[in-house]
C-alpha cells in the first residue's frame, strides 16, 4: 500500500485530491494543513509520494523539498501544486529537487496521470 | 413629572440640564450598540456554523460528481440522483444558493480540464445562472457587480450581453468587475474594449487582466502593438507592458518609434520591452539614443540595461562604456554589470578603464561580480 | 476676579471639550463609512493575483534589530515565509549587545559579501553584509552596523534597497502572511500613492508560535486589555478618516509600506527623533507639496500586525513618555505647517488637530483637573454642576469606545468569544477613570523630560538604547 501526503491549506483542495487518489486506488492519503504539520509526519513517517503547495503557514512547500532532500536525505517524488507560476519560482522549485511542478487551477485527471508516472504504477 | 420634581428638588439650572440630557443620550446610545453588538454576534455564529455545515455536504457531493464523472462510465442515473438531492437543497435559502455558488466560484478557481466543465455544468443544472443573473438587476453596485463575477468564473457565455451594459457604470469596481468579464468571457475579441477606452488603466487592472489571459487560451491573445499609437497613454503603456511580458515579438517592428515618445514612462517601458524581448535588430537605434536621455539618469539606467543585453558590436560595447562616468550611481552601476555580463570583450573593456581611473569602479565589479548577489 | 477666572476657565475648558468631543465624533463617522466603502470595495479581490503577478512591485522589509537574540530566528523565518514573490527581507544588526549576529550567521548559513553600499542617506558605517549560501533563504540580506538608533538603521535599509517600495517593521512583530499583499494593493490603485500604513493590534496572550499567530485572545493583562481597546479606537475611528481626508500624518513604526524614491529625497528617517515614524510621514508630505505634486497617503484597516504591549506601568509609561516626545518634536521641527493654506489638509486640519487634541490635550486636562481641586480646596465647587458635567464627558468617553467596538464587530471580528464583549465594556467603563489619567501624567511627564533633557544632554547621545523596546517584557 502506497502512502501519499498532501499538504495544502485549501481544505476543498486537499478533499477533492484525496477523493481523486484514493478513487484511483493509489494507496493511503495522508493530509498537512500547514508546513509545520506537514514537516512532522514527514520526520515520523515514511510516503512513497509528497504533493505539496507553496505557500503554507510556517514552513513553504520549497522548503518542505529542501527538508526532504537534505535533511531527511530522501529522494520520494515530490509534486509542487501552486497558485503560483512565475518562471523563477518554477526553476528554483525544479532546482531544489521537486520533481514536478503543477499551477493551479489544474485538471485532477492531470494530476492522476503525474502520480502514477511518479509511482511506477 | 417625576422629572421635573427632581429637577426642582436638587436645584438643577438650564446648564446642567444640558449635560445631564448630553450624558444620557451618549449613555443610551453606548447600550444601543451594545445590544447591536450581540445580536449581530448572535446571528454571525449560527450563520457561520450553517455555512460550515452546507460547504462540507456541498463538497462532498461536488467532489463524487466531479470525479465519478471524469473517471469512469458511471450510469446517468447516480449523476441525476446526485443533482436532484442539490437541488432539494437549494430549494430551501437563498443562502444555501449563494454558499453553493460560492463552492463553486472557489473550486473553479482551482481546478481545470474536464472536471472544470462539469462545474460549469453543474452551475447551469442547479440554475444558479438565472440566480447570478437576478443580482444583474439589483440596486446595488455590490450584488451587481457579485453577479458579474460568479457568471464569469463559471464561464456562462450567454450573460456577456447584459454585462456590457455595465462598461460605463458610475462605481468603479463595477467598472473593473465589468472589463475583467468581457476578457474572460468574450471568446473573438477580449481586449476590444481598449480601442475606444478613454479611462484609467490602473497597475492593478494590469495585473487582473494579465493573470486571466496568461491562465486563457493562448489563440486569444491579441497583437498588443495595435494599441501602441492609442491617445491614451494609460493604453499604450498597458499593452506595453503586456507585449513584454506575453513576449509578443511581432511588436519589434513598432518599438522604434516609441523612443521618441514625448512621454518618458512610454521610452522607459520600451527600453525594458525592448530588453525582454532580446531585440538585437535594434540596438543600433538604441545606441544612438545615448545622448538624448543622457541627463535622465531612470532612461540612462534602463538604456544600458538594454545595450547590456542586445549589443553585438564594438560601437554598442562603446555607447555602454561612455556610461561608466555618469553622474548617478545607479547609471554608472547598470552599466559596469551591463559590461561585466556581455561577453570576454566588454569585461576587458570594464577591467581597463577601471585601471585607467585607477580602480575607481573596484566596489561595483567587486560586486557584481559576488555569486551570492546573483 | 475670582468670578472672572472662574468664568474665563471655566468656559475655556468647556468649549475645548466641546470642539474635542465635535472632532472625535465627525472623525468616529466618516471612519465607519469609509471602513465600509472599503470592506465593500475589496470583497470580491483575489489578492492572490497579486501573488502569482509579474508585474507585482518589489519590497524591501527592513528590520532593524537591537538585541533580540533570544527571538530573532523565529521572528526572521516567520518573515521569509510572507506571501509575496518579488520581496526580500533586509535584517538590519543595529550593533547589538548580544548575539543576535552570532545566532543568525548559523542558522540562515550566512557569509559576508562583497556588496557595494552607497551612503545615499549619511548613516554609521555597515561592518559587514551577510547574504545565505541555502538557496531557500535567498530573500535574506542581514547588514551589520555599529548602534545608531532605529532611524539610522532604517536608513541603512532605504540605501541598500534596490526596490520600488520598502516596508519598515519592527522586528518582533507578527505581520500577517497576506499583510503585504493587503499594503500594496493601494500603490497599485492609485499611482500617487506615497506610503500606506496599517492596523496595529495587540498581541498580548495570543497564541504564538514559529513567529506565527495561531489564535487571537483578549490579553489577560488589564494594562494590555485597555491598550487593545486605546488601538481599536485610535486605528479604526480614528486613522481611518484622516486618510479618506488625506491627512493622515502617522504611519506606525511597527509596520509601513513607503515608495523608496519619495523617502530618500525627502532626506529618509531622522535620527534625531524619538518620533522617526510620525515625523518621516510628515517630511514626506511636505517635500511631495513643496515639489507640488499630488499625492496620497494611504491607509488599510485590516488587522494585519500584531505586536507584544507593555503589560507593566513601569514599561508603558517609558512608551508613553517617547511618543509624548516625539509628538512634540515632530511639531515643532515641523511648525512651519501650523495653519498654513499652502500644505492643504495637513496644514490646515492635520496639524492643528495634532497640536490642539494630541499634544495640547494632556495638558488641558492636566490643568482641569488642578483648578478643580484648587476649587474644592477653596470650597467653591458646584457639586450638581461638576457631576452633570462628568457624567456627560465620561458617557461621551464610553460611547466612543463602543462605537469603536462595533467598527470592530462590523468589520473584522477578531475577539470572537463571547464573553470578550462583556469585558470590554467592563474595560471601556473602567479606562476613563483607571487608565486615561495616567497615560495624561506620562504625556507630560515625557515633555517635561524633553524641556530639561535638551538643556542636560545633547541629542545625538539618547537614540540607541531609547528608541527600541525594551525588552523586559519578555521575562
Amino acid at each position: 500500500m502506497m502512502k501519499i501526503l498532501v499538504c495544502d491549506d485549501d481544505e476543498a483542495l486537499v478533499s477533492m485530491v484525496r477523493f481523486k487518489l484514493s478513487r484511483e486506488n493509489f494507496g493511503e492519503v495522508f493530509k498537512a494543513a500547514d508546513g509545520r504539520e506537514a514537516k512532522r509526519l514527514l520526520d515520523e513517517n515514511t510516503f512513497d509520494l509528497i504533493i505539496s503547495d507553496i505557500h503554507m503557514p510556517f514552513h513553504s512547500g520549497l522548503e518542505i523539498v529542501t527538508h526532504v532532500r537534505q535533511v531527511l536525505k530522501k529522494n520520494t517524488p515530490i509534486i509542487i501544486l501552486s497558485a503560483e507560476g512565475l518562471e523563477e519560482t518554477v526553476l528554483q522549485a525544479f532546482d531544489m529537487g521537486a520533481n514536478d511542478f503543477i499551477t493551479k487551477p489544474f485538471s485532477p485527471a492531470e494530476l492522476a496521470i503525474r502520480v502514477k508516472r511518479l509511482l511506477n504504477l | 413629572m417625576m422629572y421635573e420634581q427632581w429637577v426642582s428638588a436638587y436645584g438643577i439650572t438650564a446648564e446642567e440640564k444640558v449635560f445631564i440630557f448630553i450624558g444620557m443620550f451618549f449613555f443610551i446610545a453606548a447600550f444601543l450598540f451594545i445590544t447591536f453588538i450581540l445580536i449581530s454576534r448572535f446571528t454571525k455564529n449560527n450563520r457561520q456554523q450553517h455555512e460550515v455545515a452546507l460547504r462540507n455536504h456541498f463538497q462532498r457531493s461536488l467532489n463524487a460528481i466531479i470525479i465519478m464523472e471524469t473517471t469512469s462510465a458511471v450510469p446517468d442515473s447516480s449523476y441525476r440522483f446526485k443533482i436532484e438531492s442539490l437541488k432539494n437543497v437549494m430549494k430551501q435559502s437563498s443562502f444555501a444558493r449563494q454558499v453553493m455558488a460560492n463552492q463553486l466560484v472557489a473550486l473553479k478557481k482551482t481546478i481545470s480540464g474536464s472536471s472544470s466543465k462539469i462545474l460549469e455544468r453543474i452551475y447551469i443544472e442547479l440554475d444558479l445562472h438565472s440566480y447570478s443573473i437576478r443580482k444583474l438587476k439589483r440596486g446595488s453596485w455590490k450584488m451587481k457587480a457579485q453577479g458579474i463575477r460568479e457568471l464569469t468564473e463559471l464561464n456562462y457565455t450567454d450573460a456577456i450581453h447584459s454585462i456590457r451594459n455595465f462598461l460605463t457604470a458610475n462605481n468603479k469596481t463595477l467598472r473593473e468587475e465589468t472589463f475583467l468579464a468581457l476578457v474572460r468571457l468574450d471568446q473573438d475579441k477580449p481586449l476590444s474594449f481598449l480601442d475606444h477606452y478613454t479611462g484609467e488603466l490602473t497597475p492593478w487592472m494590469r495585473i487582473n487582466i494579465h493573470y486571466h489571459l496568461s491562465k486563457s487560451d493562448s489563440r486569444r491573445i491579441p497583437d498588443f502593438s495595435q494599441w501602441f499609437t492609442s491617445s491614451n497613454l494609460d493604453v499604450v503603456l498597458f499593452s506595453l507592458s503586456m507585449a513584454r511580458q506575453l513576449r509578443q515579438t511581432s511588436a519589434v517592428t513598432k518599438l522604434p518609434e516609441l523612443l521618441s515618445h514625448s512621454d518618458v514612462r512610454v521610452v522607459a517601458l520600451t527600453l525594458e520591452t525592448i530588453t525582454e524581448l532580446e531585440a538585437y535588430d535594434l540596438a543600433d537605434v538604441v545606441a544612438e539614443k545615448t545622448a538624448t536621455f543622457w541627463n535622465n539618469e531612470k532612461i540612462s539606467a534602463r538604456l544600458v540595461r538594454c545595450l547590456g543585453r542586445i549589443s553585438y558590436t564594438h560601437e554598442h560595447k562603446q555607447a555602454i562604456l561612455t556610461y561608466l562616468d555618469h553622474p548617478d550611481y545607479n547609471v554608472r552601476f547598470y552599466a559596469a554589470k551591463a559590461l561585466y555580463t556581455l561577453d570576454d570583450e566588454a569585461r576587458n573593456m570594464l577591467q581597463d578603464f577601471n585601471r585607467g581611473m585607477n580602480g575607481i569602479l573596484s566596489g561595483i565589479i567587486n560586486h557584481i561580480s559576488e555569486p551570492l548577489l546573483q | 476676579m475670582w468670578n472672572i477666572i472662574y468664568l474665563v476657565v471655566n468656559t475655556l475648558i468647556l468649549a475645548y471639550a466641546v470642539t474635542i468631543a465635535v472632532s472625535y465624533l465627525v472623525l468616529a463617522i466618516i471612519s465607519m463609512i469609509e471602513m465600509h466603502a472599503y470592506i465593500r470595495r475589496n470583497y470580491f479581490i483575489d489578492y492572490k493575483y497579486i501573488l502569482s503577478s509579474p508585474f507585482a512591485p518589489g519590497i524591501s522589509l527592513i528590520a532593524p534589530a537591537y538585541n533580540e537574540a533570544l527571538t530573532i530566528i523565529d521572528n526572521v523565518k516567520s518573515l521569509l515565509s510572507i506571501m509575496y514573490n518579488n520581496y526580500e527581507v533586509i535584517i538590519i544588526n543595529d550593533g547589538s549587545k548580544d548575539d543576535t549576529l552570532a545566532k543568525l550567521i548559523p542558522a540562515f548559513d550566512l557569509v559576508k559579501v562583497n556588496y557595494d553600499l552607497q551612503y545615499t542617506v549619511a548613516t554609521k558605517p555597515v561592518r559587514g553584509i551577510y547574504k545565505s549560501r541555502n538557496r531557500a533563504f535567498k530573500k535574506l540580506t542581514v547588514v551589520d552596523k555599529e548602534n545608531g538608533g532605529k532611524a539610522d538603521a532604517l536608513n541603512v535599509g532605504l540605501n541598500f534597497s534596490r526596490k520600488d517600495l520598502v516596508a519598515c517593521i519592527d522586528v518582533d512583530c507578527i505581520i500577517e502572511p497576506d499583510a503585504l499583499l493587503k499594503m500594496v494593493k493601494p500603490f497599485l490603485e492609485d499611482r500617487t500613492v506615497i506610503a500606506s500604513g496599517g492596523v496595529v493590534r495587540i498581541a498580548n496572550s495570543c497564541i504564538i508560535e514559529e513567529g506565527r499567530l495561531i489564535e487571537i485572545k483578549l490579553p489577560v493583562s488589564l494594562l494590555a486589555r485597555m491598550q487593545v481597546l486605546e488601538y481599536i479606537r485610535a486605528f479604526l475611528l480614528g486613522r481611518m478618516a484622516w486618510s479618506k481626508l488625506n491627512g493622515l500624518l502617522l504611519i506606525s513604526g511597527a509596520f509601513g509600506l513607503f515608495k523608496r524614491e519619495t523617502a530618500l529625497k525627502a532626506g529618509g528617517y531622522n535620527h534625531k527623533t524619538v518620533g522617526e515614524d510620525m515625523e518621516l510621514v510628515v517630511r514626506m508630505r511636505r517635500y511631495m507639496q513643496d515639489q507640488g505634486q499630488r499625492y496620497r497617503v494611504a491607509y488599510i484597516p485590516d488587522p494585519l500586525c500584531w505586536t507584544e504591549a507593555p503589560s507593566s506601568a513601569t514599561i508603558l509609561s517609558r512608551q508613553r513618555n517617547r511618543w509624548a516626545r516625539g509628538t512634540f518634536e515632530t511639531l515643532s521641527l515641523h511648525k512651519k505647517l501650523f495653519f498654513n493654506p499652502k500644505y492643504g489638509v495637513m496644514g490646515m486640519l492635520s496639524y492643528p488637530f495634532w497640536f490642539f487634541y494630541e499634544w495640547l490635550s494632556p495638558f488641558v486636562e492636566f490643568i482641569g483637573l488642578v483648578f478643580f481641586l484648587l476649587l474644592v480646596i477653596l470650597g467653591q465647587v458646584n457639586w450638581t454642576f461638576f457631576i452633570s458635567l462628568t457624567f456627560a464627558v465620561y458617557s461621551f468617553a464610553f460611547f466612543i469606545s463602543m462605537f469603536s467596538m462595533l467598527a470592530e464587530e462590523t468589520s473584522f471580528f477578531k475577539y470572537t468569544a463571547k464573553r470578550d464583549i462583556f469585558k470590554m465594556i467592563a474595560v471601556a467603563l473602567l479606562e476613563p477613570i483607571w487608565f486615561h489619567p495616567r497615560v495624561v501624567w506620562w504625556s507630560i511627564k515625557g515633555n517635561y523630560d524633553l524641556m530639561k533633557g535638551k538643556k542636560s544632554w545633547g541629542e545625538m547621545t539618547r537614540q540607541g538604547f531609547v528608541q527600541y523596546k525594551r525588552k523586559e517584557k519578555v521575562a
